[in-house]
């Protein structure tokens, strides 16, 4: 009988599989840092992406690739500076993606159900990047609620992206996609949230089987397990701080990147605009937070109560809309000023 | 047997919810990866797949923890990880399958070479109403497909490991 011998065959193949790894504490320490890049909320969405744009046209990035020495070959291993490009979007249809100029439309595999949409980080579907027919993944990490980061998606170009997505309820939806980054090379790239934190993000071979990787920082010497092809290195950096980051897989040994990366200067009329831009922030996340309460109590009020209820969320409206536009405006000032400062 | 849902001799209790994130690791991960390793044949992919998962549990476990089934929302995020890492995969390289990252002799070479030979979303379906003992409608909630789908591919893998085996 096929059904007792393949219970048989499936008992025994359970029973000799090997112990896992305990990786507890490894996959609550990752799962706290997801979890705080959640707290920190849309306020540090906006600003950071406003920051990933300065960083994008500064010097940090756009300095000349350099080279690191591969201890085992000698060989020179190109050292990637990358430049994430956003580009800000609405909520909606695709826009234009550069470099290709095509649709870029996010769509989820395997018929999946409303149900899906915890479980579906890691399943996304990108069609019409290069061409119609074309089906290349991108590997998610959670941002934030319905807000993700995709890394890696992989057109048949053979390059990666970068690519920052919102999925919202009424998904597939997106605000925003990067331009193209290499995926198949070590390098460093750098980022840095509003308050100043910092992470160093160093790219990893996607093909290999990697397991632990030492770093080493300012000769503090720590493990990391690649993540979605990177690994990430907290740091709080200081204005001209040159940061050392040395990475090796000691099972293969043929690995080792070390790189300078001088933090971008917040200090002066940039600090001041971000200050004011995190301020804004919090203003619309809190009328935010005053809309969707009024809203929840809008259904069960009478009609009168009603009417004073949608004047209210109305009022709020226009004030968070006008946060916005500041916002955005300072957006801009920041882009100028960071321009500058790079020239 | 595994057991699916809780029973007096159950060595696997999948529908505990612990308030605490570390007992529902502790109690949780042995089998889950197991059972991972068992669908994906392949026991690297399956650690990573179960990391992932318990990763993102962990980051929401409030939430997650209210679930009725926690554990099989670790399968499904875990599961959905390992076949788009397996597409890519695929995609990147070709090369000859990955060998199951375990080396035991295995008990019924001639079936274990009829289930590898199945695709994946077929192979999950067995594992899941043969090891696990799930009935239909629990494989479909777990999966996110309609009954039928679950019957169907069921259906199929059988046909297929019959024609191999028999």
């Amino acid at each position: 009988m096929l059904e007792t011998r393949l219970r048989d065959y499936l008992e025994a193949q359970h029973e000799t599989a090997p112990q896992p790894e305990d990786s507890l504490s490894e996959v609550m320490r990752l799962g706290r840092r997801r979890r705080l890049w959640k707290r920190t909320g849309t306020a540090i969405l906006g600003a950071a992406a406003a920051l990933l744009m300065v960083l994008g046209s500064a010097s940090i990035f756009n300095a000349a690739p350099s080279v690191a020495a591969s201890p085992m070959t000698g060989a020179e291993l190109p050292v990637i500076n990358e430049a994430p490009v956003i580009l800000q979007g609405e909520l909606g249809p695709a826009p234009q993606i550069e470099p290709a100029g095509t649709d870029l439309t996010f769509a989820p595999i395997d018929e999946p159900t409303a149900n899906d949409l915890a479980a579906i980080d890691e399943t996304i579907q990108i069609e019409g990047y290069t061409d119609p027919t074309v089906v290349s993944l991108g590997s998610i990490d959670e941002f934030q609620t319905n807000v993700y980061v995709i890394h890696d998606v992989e057109p048949e170009t053979g390059n990666g992206q970068s690519s920052l997505v919102a999925i919202g309820p009424d998904y597939p939806q997106f605000v925003s996609v990067s331009g193209p980054t290499q995926n198949t090379q070590w390098g460093p790239s750098s980022s840095r949230n509003p308050d100043g934190d910092g992470f160093v993000a160093m790219r990893v071979p996607e093909d290999a089987s990697w397991g632990y990787i030492q770093i080493e920082i300012d000769g503090a010497t720590t493990w990391q397990r690649p993540s979605d092809g990177f690994i990430w290195v907290p740091y709080n950096a200081q204005p001209g701080e040159t940061i050392v980051v040395t990475g090796r897989d000691p099972s293969n040994g043929d690995i080792h990147l070390e790189t300078t990366i001088d933090p971008i200067d917040l200090s002066g009329p940039l600090a001041d605009l971000r200050a004011e831009i995190l301020s804004l922030e919090a203003k619309v996340e809190e009328l935010a937070a005053q809309i969707t309460i009024l809203e929840s109590t809008r259904t069960t009020a009478d009609a009168q109560t009603r009417a004073e209820i949608e004047e209210q969320i109305q009022e709020l409206s226009q004030a968070q809309e006008q946060h916005l536009n500041r916002i955005r405006e300072l957006h801009e000032r920041i882009s100028e000023l960071a321009k500058k400062q790079d020239s | 047997m595994r057991a699916w849902v809780e029973t007096d001799d159950s060595t696997v209790d999948v529908t505990v919810r612990p308030e605490r994130f570390e007992d529902f690791y502790r109690v949780s991960s042995v089998d889950v990866y197991r059972t991972l390793t068992v669908v994906l044949r392949d026991a690297d992919l399956a650690q990573e797949a179960m990391d992932e998962a318990m990763t993102r549990a962990f980051a929401r476990w409030s939430k997650v923890r209210g679930y009725g089934n926690p554990a099989g929302w670790v399968y499904r995020v875990a599961l959905n990880w390992a076949r788009s890492r397996l597409r890519r995969r695929n995609r990147e390289v070709l090369v000859d399958p990955e060998p199951p990252g375990y080396v035991d002799p295995i008990p019924d070479p001639q079936l274990d070479e009829a289930v590898a030979g199945l695709p994946l979303h077929q192979r999950e379906v067995v594992v899941f109403r043969f090891l696990l003992d799930m009935t239909l409608e629990q494989i479909a909630d777990l999966l996110g497909i309609p009954v039928g789908t679950v019957k169907s591919r069921l259906h199929r893998a059988l046909e297929a490991l019959r024609m191999e085996v028999e």
